[in-house]
C-alpha cells in the first residue's frame, strides 16, 4: 500500500493464473482453505505483528492478489518453523503457500536483497551462513580453521555448484555462476 | 468424539472437557447436581472458554460439519450467563452456523447477556500455566489479530460421530455408508429416509449429524413412508425387473454376488440348481442382465431385441 | 561400534564452533565413531534453494545425503533448520516420485546417487532412542546437582512431525530434552510457552525489532513461570538467540536479568566431561554459575 494511500483492496486484480502459479509452485491445496484461522493464532509472524501473516496470505493467494502479495516483504519474515503445517485442519499445509509466493517473487526480482546475499554465499562458499571472522570463532574452541565441509574440498565445492547450475538458480541469480 | 486426539488442547489437563461432559455438570441429574464444579479442585470457573469445530470441519477427522454445535455452545453460555452472570465467557468459533428459524435470534441474545463471540478464530493451542489456569489462543478475524485468554475450564465442542458399528449394521440390510461413515439415504432430496434396501427407514443421526427438530421430523417421516408400505397389504413390485429364463441359465452363480440388493439366490429347478431373482427385492438396475455369459437373464423394457432394434435404427441415420 | 555422520551445516561451524566441540566430544564419550562429512553444503537454510522450488530444494539437501549414504550412515545435526530441511527433503523426494527423478538426474551429472536411505537425527531424539537415558546416565562423569533447566526445543525439531523419523508422544508438550536434563540430575519442569518460537530466523534478519519483542515475550514467561539456572536450547539457532540475543536485550536496558544459555549438546558433554573453556567458548552470557553447580557437587 502506497503511504498515505487508501486503504482499500480492489478485487477486480484477483488473478486466476497467479493462482495456477503457486499451486504448481508447491500450493497444491491452497484452494481448501476454510479460513478457520487456526493458523493465524500461533504463526510467530502474526504474533510478532508483520502485517501479511500466514492466514491473510493464504486468503490473498486463493484470492489471485499477485501484486499485494509480490509486494510486501512479510513472507520473508516466515520462521518456516511448520507450526502452521501441524495444526492446519485441512492440510493445505500453509507453509508451503509461503513458500510458493516466494518462488514466484524471486522469479520476477521482487525479494529484499538479503536473499541473494544467502544466495551467493551458498554458491560460492556452500555456506548460506558465512560470517566473518569464524577462524578465530573455531580457534577458541579447539577446532581447526576449517570445518571439513565443501569449504575445505574445492573438487567437492565445484560438483556442488554445478548441481547449482542445474537449477533455476542458473536463471535468476543476479550475480555470475563461474 | 473424545478430546484426547487434540494433543494442541492439552486434553491430558482435567479442566479441558468435552460439551458433553459440560452438559452432565450443568444437569440436575448429573455428578454435580447441577452445580458448576471445575473437575481439577471443584471450584466455580470465573472464566471459561468454549471452542467449536473440534473435529468437524477437519480432514484429518470429519471433513463435515457437526451442525449442533454453534447453536448447543450458544445454548450453554445462554444457560450460564442467566444463572451466573459475573462469570466470562468466550466463545471461539469459525463462523456462526446459526441458520433457521429463531436461531439467530437466540445468538443476539446470548451476546446481549453478555457472552463474548470470537469470530475467524479456531483455537490453535491451550497452554496449561503453572498457576492451574489455563491459556487459549486463538484468532480474531475482526480484530484481525491474535488473541490470548486466561481460563478456569475450557469446553470442546468435539464432532459428532456416527456410532462404532453402523457399517456392519448397515451391510446387514444391504444399507451402505457413505465416506464419512453415516447411513446413506437414497437420494437427498427426493428420498431423505428412504435406504437401498426397500422397507428399511433411517431417522436422526444415524444418517448425519442433525438436531434434535430434525431428527423428529425425518423419524415423523419415516414412520409415515413405513405405514404407506404396510397399510395397504400388499407390495407393488418396480416394472422395470430382471427375470432369469431357468431354462437357459448354466447354473454359473455369477449373477449373485454381483447384485446390490441381495435379490438373486439359486434355488431348485427341475431337479437342476438356477438363479432366482425375487421380484420384491430387485430395484431394476441391470447389472445382473449385463453379467450374465448365457444371456438367461432378461432385463424387462431393455430385452437384448428392444437394444439391437435401438441400435439398428440408430446406425441407420 | 555405531557410526555417525556429522553433519555441521553453517551456524555451527561458523557461528557457534563451541557446539561443534561439544557434539564431537560427546559422540566420542559415548563411543560413537564421527564421519566426516567431507564436502557437504549448507542443508539448504529454508530462505536459499527452499524459496526458489522444491526440487532446487530437494537437489541440494540430496547431495549431503547422498555424501552420507556414501559413506554408510545416517546424520546427526545439532541445527534445527539443518534437521528440518533435510527431513522434509527426504519426505517430498519420497512423496513426489518425479522430484526424485529430477534429483537422480542433476546428482548424475556430478557422479553422485542417493536412494533415499540415510536419516537426519537431531541430538536429542539420538542420544533419547539411539543412546538411551540409562546408557548416558552411566557415562556422565558428573551431576547436574538439581540444576533448574528451561527448556527450548526450538521449532524445527518438532514440526512437520510426520516428516521425521522420531518424535515427541505429544509434540505440543515435549518431553524428551527435559527427560535428558533430569537423567543427568538436573530439574526441567514444563512451562505454558515451552512450544513458543524465539523469534531467531529469518524473522531475525528482516525484522529485528519484533523478532526480539517475540524472544523477550518468551523469556519474560521463563523467568516468571520457572526463573531457570540455565536455558537448554535443542538448536543451535535458538541458541543464538538466547544468548547473543538475549545479550543485545540486556544492552537496550529491555530486560533486567541473565538467564545463562547451553545447548543440549553442551550440556551433555560436560556432564560427560568436556573442556568447559572449549565446550563453552563463543558464550556471551557468563556460566560461572552453572558449572560451578554441575562441577561443584561431584
Ligand atoms: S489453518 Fe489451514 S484451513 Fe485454517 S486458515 Fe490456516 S491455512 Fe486455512
Ligand atoms: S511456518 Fe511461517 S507461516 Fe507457518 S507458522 Fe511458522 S512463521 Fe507462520
Amino acid at each position: 500500500m502506497e503511504e498515505g494511500g487508501v486503504n482499500v483492496i480492489d478485487l477486480t486484480q484477483s488473478d486466476e493464473n497467479f493462482i495456477k502459479e503457486l499451486m504448481e509452485l508447491g500450493a497444491d491445496e491452497l484452494k481448501e482453505c476454510i479460513q478457520c484461522g487456526k493458523c493465524g493464532a500461533t504463526c510467530p509472524m502474526a504474533l510478532a505483528g508483520l502485517e501479511f501473516f500466514i492466514k491473510r496470505i493464504v486468503h490473498a493467494a486463493t484470492l489471485g492478489l499477485r501484486d499485494i502479495l509480490l509486494e510486501d516483504s512479510s513472507v520473508w519474515g516466515c520462521q518456516s518453523c511448520n507450526r502452521c503445517v501441524e495444526v492446519c485442519p485441512m492440510d493445505i499445509k500453509p507453509y508451503e503457500v509461503i513458500q510458493a509466493v516466494r518462488r514466484a517473487a524471486v522469479r520476477v526480482e521482487s525479494c529484499p536483497a538479503n536473499t541473494y546475499e544467502g544466495l551467493r554465499n551458498l554458491y560460492r562458499f556452500g555456506h548460506a551462513v558465512f560470517p566473518k571472522g569464524f577462524e578465530e570463532r573455531r580457534k577458541k574452541a579447539g577446532l581447526p580453521e576449517k570445518p571439513p565441509t565443501a569449504l575445505s574440498f574445492e573438487e567437492m565445492r565445484k560438483k556442488y555448484q554445478e548441481i547449482l547450475r542445474n537449477t533455476i538458480l542458473e536463471e535468476i541469480a543476479p550475480f555470475p555462476l563461474t | 468424539m473424545s478430546k484426547h486426539h487434540f494433543k494442541e488442547y492439552s486434553p491430558h489437563h482435567p479442566d479441558v472437557i468435552t460439551s458433553m461432559e459440560f452438559e452432565r455438570i450443568l444437569s440436575a441429574t448429573g455428578p454435580t447436581g447441577g452445580e458448576l464444579k471445575r473437575p481439577s479442585d471443584g471450584t466455580k470457573p470465573k472464566t471459561i472458554a468454549m471452542i467449536s469445530c473440534v473435529g468437524s470441519r477437519d480432514e484429518r477427522y470429519h471433513r463435515y460439519c457437526s451442525k449442533v454445535c454453534c447453536m448447543y455452545m450458544l445454548k450453554h453460555a445462554r444457560i450460564l450467563k442467566e444463572k451466573y452472570p459475573d462469570i466470562k465467557i468466550f466463545l471461539f468459533f469459525i463462523d456462526v452456523r446459526t441458520a433457521g428459524k429463531d436461531f439467530e435470534e437466540f445468538y443476539v441474545y446470548t451476546k446481549e447477556l453478555g457472552a463474548k463471540i470470537i469470530r475467524g478464530g479456531r483455537v490453535s493451542a491451550v497452554d496449561v500455566k503453572p498457576d492451574g489456569k489455563l491459556r487459549v489462543r486463538g484468532f480474531d478475524v475482526d480484530l484481525c489479530s491474535p488473541v490470548e485468554v486466561s481460563v478456569d475450564l475450557v469446553v470442546l465442542a468435539t464432532a459428532i460421530e456416527p456410532p462404532d458399528g453402523v457399517e456392519e449394521l448397515g451391510s446387514m440390510f444391504t444399507a451402505t455408508c457413505g465416506r464419512e461413515g453415516f447411513l446413506r439415504e437414497v437420494h437427498t432430496k427426493l428420498y431423505p429416509v428412504e435406504t437401498q434396501a426397500r422397507g428399511v427407514f433411517i431417522a436422526g443421526c444415524v444418517q448425519g449429524p442433525k438436531d434434535i427438530p430434525e431428527s423428529i421430523a425425518q423419524a415423523r417421516a419415516a414412520a409415515a413412508a413405513t405405514a404407506a408400505l404396510v397399510i395397504p397389504g400388499k407390495i407393488r413390485f418396480e416394472a422395470v425387473i430382471s427375470e432369469v429364463d431357468r431354462d437357459k441359465c448354466s447354473s454359473c452363480g455369477v449373477c449373485v454376488p454381483l447384485c446390490p440388493y441381495t435379490a438373486i439366490r439359486i434355488v431348485e429347478y427341475k431337479g437342476k440348481e438356477k438363479a432366482y431373482i425375487e421380484p420384491a427385492l430387485c430395484a431394476g438396475c441391470g447389472v445382473c442382465a449385463s453379467a450374465c455369459p448365457s444371456r438367461a437373464i432378461t432385463f424387462h423394457g431393455f430385452t437384448t431385441e428392444q437394444i439391437m432394434a435401438q441400435i439398428d435404427a440408430l446406425t441407420e441415420a | 561400534m555405531k557410526r555417525i555422520g556429522l553433519f555441521l551445516g553453517c551456524n555451527i561451524p561458523f557461528n557457534r564452533p563451541d557446539v561443534e566441540y561439544s557434539l564431537r566430544f560427546l559422540l566420542n564419550a559415548l563411543d560413537v565413531e564421527i564421519v566426516e562429512m567431507e564436502g557437504a553444503a549448507c542443508c539448504p537454510a529454508y530462505g536459499t534453494m527452499p524459496s526458489l522450488g522444491i526440487f532446487e530444494w530437494a537437489v541440494a539437501s540430496a547431495w549431503n545425503l547422498s555424501i552420507a549414504e556414501e559413506k554408510g550412515v545416517d546424520m546427526i545435526t545439532g541445527c534445527g533448520s539443518c534437521y528440518g530441511v533435510q527431513n522434509e527433503a527426504n519426505y517430498y523426494m519420497k512423496k513426489h516420485p518425479d522430484i526424485k527423478k529430477k534429483v537422480d538426474e542433476v546428482l548424475a551429472k556430478v557422479g553422485r546417487k542417493y536412494n533415499g536411505n540415510v536419516k537426519v537425527w537431531n541430538v536429542t531424539n539420538f542420544l533419547y532412542e539411539q543412546i538411551g537415558l540409562d546408557t548416558l546416565k552411566q557415562k556422565a562423569k558428573y551431576s547436574l546437582n538439581g540444576l533448574k533447566c528451561g527448556i527450548q526445543t526450538g521449532c524445527h525439531n518438532l514440526w512437520p512431525s510426520r516428516a521425521f523419523p522420531a518424535n515427541e508422544d505429544n509434540v505440543f508438550a515435549p518431553k524428551r530434552m527435559r527427560e535428558i536434563c533430569e537423567a543427568l540430575g538436573g530439574v526441567a519442569p514444563h512451562y505454558s510457552t515451552i512450544t513458543d518460537c524465539c523469534g531467531m530466523g529469518a524473522l531475525r534478519s528482516n525484522a529485528p525489532e519484533k523478532s526480539l519483542a517475540l524472544f523477550k515475550k518468551k523469556l519474560d514467561t521463563i523467568k516468571a513461570e520457572l526463573d531457570p539456572d540455565v536455558n537448554v536450547i535443542g538448536c543451535s539457532s535458538c541458541l543464538m538467540q538466547f544468548d547473543a540475543g538475549q545479550s543485545l536485550l540486556i544492552e537496550q536496558k529491555k530486560i533486567n536479568y541473565k538467564i545463562p544459555a547451553l545447548h543440549i549438546a553442551q550440556l551433555v558433554a560436560i556432564a560427560l566431561g568436556a573442556e568447559v573453556e572449549k565446550a563453552t567458548a563463543l558464550a556471551t552470557i557468563p556460566l560461572n554459575g552453572v558449572i560451578t553447580k554441575i562441577k561443584g557437587g561431584n
